[in-house]
């Protein structure tokens, strides 16, 4: 062949995109909490009056609770394992009386921060530690784009890419920690994403492992730079799994020490009847 | 659109803004930016094929294109208030960059796991009954795919970009996080590779 003979590329066709794609990306964006108008909202009740925010969260919760009737959690990390009774019976089942509706889907994140906050004994656990869905992602982006400017460059790595500076696995963030984080601000998003899933699927239940990847470093901290739900997991809604995925996506961290990696398995039980951890 | 193969410079190859994808307003961008729901609608319908296709091309007819092109988005989504437009990069360049990434990551993870998903044999594309020219359009596409696969996953997606997408050197460069000579070298590569393989089908196949 030489430059006078041509060749029509476009014989290579890739096809159309489904019709249906478009909405599924702005449903997408929905869930993930990051609308503009689910971020206003949160910024006008975090100028309520504590009164109000409290009954917010007690209404929150009332919804979780007739929704579910409570459910168990379980989770470990890559390496060691911690069990947990995360909600269940600590959700106040005596607030559900007049609750008739069941939360739309970009309203999740909210109500599940809430219902985390209940459960944790008060608002003052509210401003420490859970922050709801928009506000972390948006403070994921805040801490990615310097990461992208530093250029962070990825290698595979059982399941995963590896930032190309990083000096390997880093031990500074310990399981209590991640636990701790995982715990009172990932879980009351996966909870929303469960109660959800069941709207349309009522019988969902089973065990999900979510492994994810934090990165980042001492000057713009540490973010979940990838995750995903194994394909073992028990539960395979799509819809259900993209929820969790960007979830857990949102989740801040303190950094790992020297431009390092902290590579997580967090498996979690999401049974409505089952108020005891199962594995 | 034709495009000769050979060596030349990358702007000689360029296929002009017919392959750039469509141009935004300013003003939808900036509602994207304000990630405005409506603008950013019609950013995606804008970019859909583009991005479809960019990652069809380069990780395959998988399964898992459809939420390769909804994570493209919605990464693109977060980032939009740090998207500079009165940068270098264009929207399209731009949202490309992302999807080549993850198109990268996904082509390194396949090939730690090849059985997870299995690429669908261009065999078994839907076989429409067509006149002739249109079946020796359709093997010449199977050679050039064929062909393709046997790039690296770095020259593969050099050529993509430049052959498909329109992109010079220059955004290569900074799509890919690497040197322009770097990506020189790669698309040098690619298309003497491509030139090897397609030589004998274009001798029998020339349009």
């Amino acid at each position: 062949m030489n430059d006078t003979e041509d060749i029509d590329w476009d014989a290579w066709r890739v096809g159309e995109p489904s019709p249906d794609f478009v909405d599924g990306v702005m449903n997408a964006v929905r869930r993930s909490g990051a609308i503009a108008p689910a971020r206003r909202a949160d910024a006008a009740d975090a100028r309520a009056p504590i009164s109000r925010r409290r009954i917010a969260l007690s209404a929150g919760a009332a919804v979780v609770a007739a929704s579910l009737g409570g459910y168990a959690m379980v989770g470990h990390l890559r390496g060691a394992r911690t069990s947990e009774l995360v909600d269940g019976a600590q959700t106040p089942k005596d607030e559900s009386a007049g609750e008739s509706s069941r939360p739309r889907m970009n309203e999740a994140g909210e109500q599940g921060a809430a219902n985390s906050a209940h459960a944790m004994g008060g608002e003052g656990g509210v401003s420490a530690t859970v922050i709801n869905r928009a506000r972390r992602d948006e403070l994921r982006g805040r801490l990615l784009s310097p990461l992208q400017a530093r250029g962070v460059e990825r290698d595979p790595h059982t399941g995963f890419t590896l930032p190309s500076r990083s000096t390997g696995p880093s031990h500074n963030l310990t399981e209590a920690y991640i636990a701790a984080r995982v715990r009172e601000d990932f879980l009351p998003l996966a909870r929303s994403c469960y109660q959800n899933a069941l709207l349309t699927h009522p019988t969902l239940r089973g065990r999900v492992v979510i492994d994810f990847m934090i990165v980042g470093d001492a000057k713009v901290g540490g973010i979940v730079d990838q995750a995903k739900i194994e394909e073992t997991s028990d539960i395979a809604d799509p819809e259900f799994a993209t929820c969790v995925r960007e979830s857990m996506l949102s989740m801040v961290f303190e950094p790992p020490d020297n431009d390092g990696w902290v590579s997580v398995a967090y498996p979690i039980l999401f049974d409505p009847d089952d108020e005891q951890p199962r594995r | 659109v034709s495009i000769f193969v050979g060596e030349r410079k990358l702007h000689d190859v360029g296929p002009g803004t017919a392959r750039r994808g469509p141009q935004l307003s300013r003003r939808t961008l900036e509602g994207c930016r304000a990630h405005d729901p409506d603008a950013f609608r019609e950013f995606v319908i804008a970019h859909q094929r583009g991005v479809h296709a960019l990652l069809v091309r380069l990780v395959g007819r998988r399964e898992q294109v459809p939420d390769l092109a909804q994570e493209t988005f919605l990464r693109a989504y977060r980032a939009f208030p740090t998207f500079d437009l009165d940068g270098p990069a264009k929207d399209s360049t731009w949202v490309l960059t992302i999807a080549v990434r993850l198109a990268l990551n996904e082509r390194r993870r396949l090939a730690r796991n090849p059985s997870s998903s299995q690429s669908a044999d261009v065999a078994d594309l839907p076989d429409v009954s067509t006149p002739e020219t249109e079946r020796a359009r359709r093997e010449l596409g199977r050679a050039i795919e064929c062909a393709a696969d046997e790039l690296s996953d770095d020259q593969r997606a050099v050529f993509v970009l430049a052959e498909y997408h329109g992109m010079s050197v220059a955004e290569i460069a900074r799509a890919l996080e690497a040197a322009e000579n770097t990506v020189k070298t790669r698309l040098f590569r690619a298309r003497a590779h491509l030139r090897e393989r397609l030589a004998a089908f274009a001798k029998e196949n020339i349009r």
